[in-house]
């Protein structure tokens, strides 16, 4: 067993180990990490594949995806775990039917998949040859010169996309408290005091 | 041989940052002050906190300082002198020092404690505000060098240092490299006045030290990836290529450290909004304007 093949095992292991614990593993925090590790160990197989370029894009976009999970798991999800247990029960028929479902749909897909002919040559055509180009350069010239189109399709799918989620959760909240800097610095003595002459012997 | 010299190189610079540090906090250049104060950390008691998470309290520290050391070796000292050229340098760096917002959630949540969960928060929301500048600025200067390996981006600065090239970047690079590192001003996740020290509340001994070591590392790193991306690197007359990139990382680190010293500390949804609605603006309108220059003037 070579090198490569050896790294190979480790990461594929670890991804599957990681993915694993990530949907067993009892604390929220603790399934973040394991998504990390997983992760981590899918960008070493890109790095094997000699996709260096997706594997450190792979690493850093998706660290901050999982911040993002940080800050939902601690604040959405109020973690009782005796609550999450009754509603599993409650929810598991469910659950296993639509696994179940899943599972036979995938069985079918893979089963009567069958590969055009000439399939890989058309692939081949098609990239370019990984000896001459570097990585990057290649991705670069297949998504910017031949597919620029499609690209942008894309980014302007996922552009709607960002827009319409802020759309959905804007709110503009007229009670809520801001600091206006300007505001406080302006203020003085004539817009914020009263001065009343008051008798000696009474009151106000 | 050179990934000795790097290291070892790398364990200097971070031991002039915490003598740059002490004397910027203290008011007194003592030489030997880090090393008697990581003697003195070493030789103290380590604290377990009580129902703290052990995995994560034991491995965020280290996790930091693997963090800083993988940074540090796409960085090029002289040409040839280091640790990996990797063909995506740049984006490595990145990617490595991705895993320091990891390193300190970890920090922040192991010890059970709640102002150093909440510092670690804290750096969460930070990482959403400098993220995208780190990046952004790197873009544009790996498209004045059409590549992302390292010594090539220092080699296409011979005619003129990227910091005068691009400007805004290099300013954006830095600021954002001043949140990565937790310097003041964007120093809330340690806010030694409110949160008694932040992610490092809750710890002692041993493990404070190397948590104090991997920030000076990521710090050394990062004026490293500043040298390198827009201060021209090894590149210099008369001295030889490694004095010069020492000489200019201490130079950037020194002025990190001193930059926000007498600035008041930004609150983070503050520090959001001046990186989404003037830093990335800026960064893309940067990006723009060197396609531009790439295309018409090649220097």
């Amino acid at each position: 067993m070579s090198v490569a093949d050896f790294a190979f095992y480790v990461f594929a292991v670890t991804t599957l180990a990681g993915g694993l614990f990530t949907v067993v593993s009892r604390n929220p925090v603790h399934s973040v990490l394991w998504l990390i590790l997983a992760f981590i160990s899918a960008a070493g197989l890109f790095i094997l594949l000699g996709a260096e370029f997706v594997a450190m894009l792979l690493v850093i976009v998706y660290v901050g995806a999982v911040a993002v999970l940080f800050l939902f798991v601690v604040m959405m999800l109020d973690v009782d775990f005796a609550e999450l247990k009754g509603e599993m029960v409650q929810y598991m028929p469910l659950g296993l039917l639509i696994g179940v479902i899943i599972l036979l749909e995938l069985g079918m897909a893979i089963g009567v998949w069958q590969f055009a002919d000439l399939a890989p040559e058309l692939r081949q055509a098609v990239a370019p040859d990984p000896q001459e180009v570097q990585n990057t350069a290649a991705l670069g010239r297949l998504i910017y010169d031949d597919y620029i189109l499609l690209f942008q399709l894309a980014g302007l799918v996922l552009l709607v996309a960002m827009i319409g989620a802020i759309v959905l959760t804007l709110r503009h909240r007229p009670y809520i408290k801001r600091q206006d800097v300007l505001a406080q610095m302006y203020r003085d003595p004539a817009k914020a005091l009263e001065l009343k002459d008051v008798k000696p012997g009474q009151g106000l | 041989m050179s990934v000795a010299v790097i290291l070892l190189a790398l364990a200097a610079g971070a031991y002039f940052v915490a003598v740059l540090e002490g004397w910027a906090t203290h008011g007194r250049l003592r030489l030997a002050g880090p090393a008697l104060a990581a003697a003195a950390l070493v030789g103290r008691e380590s604290l377990l906190p009580r129902k703290n998470d052990r995995l994560f309290f034991e491995a965020g520290p280290v996790l930091l300082l693997v963090a800083g050391v993988l940074a540090a070796a796409v960085i090029p000292l002289a040409p040839g002198l280091i640790i990996t050229d990797l063909a995506t340098g740049a984006l490595f760096l990145n990617a490595a020092l991705a895993y320091v917002l990891v390193a300190l959630i970890m920090a922040g949540w192991g010890p059970n404690g709640a102002y150093a969960m909440i510092a670690g928060w804290r750096f969460l929301g930070q990482f959403l505000a400098y993220a995208m500048l780190i990046v952004m600025p790197i873009t544009a200067v790996a498209m004045r060098a059409e590549s992302l390996m390292n010594t090539e981006i220092v080699a296409s600065q011979a005619q003129l240092w990227n910091a005068i090239y691009q400007p805004v970047g290099f300013v954006l690079f830095v600021v954002a490299a001043l949140g990565l590192a937790y310097l003041p001003p964007f120093d809330l996740p340690l806010a030694p006045g409110e949160l008694a020290g932040g992610v490092e509340a809750e710890y002692t001994g041993a493990r404070l030290a190397v948590i104090r070591l991997g920030r000076m590392v990521v710090i050394v790193a990062l004026a490293g990836a500043t040298v390198t991306f827009y201060l021209g690197g090894w590149l210099g007359p008369w001295l030889p290529g490694w004095a010069w990139s020492a000489i200019k990382t201490l130079a950037v680190t020194a002025l990190m450290l001193a930059a926000g010293r007498y600035m008041p500390r930004i609150r983070e949804e503050r520090f959001l909004a001046l990186c989404w609605k003037l830093g990335i603006p800026l960064a893309l309108a940067n990006i723009f304007i060197v396609g531009v220059i790439a295309l018409v003037v090649p220097i």
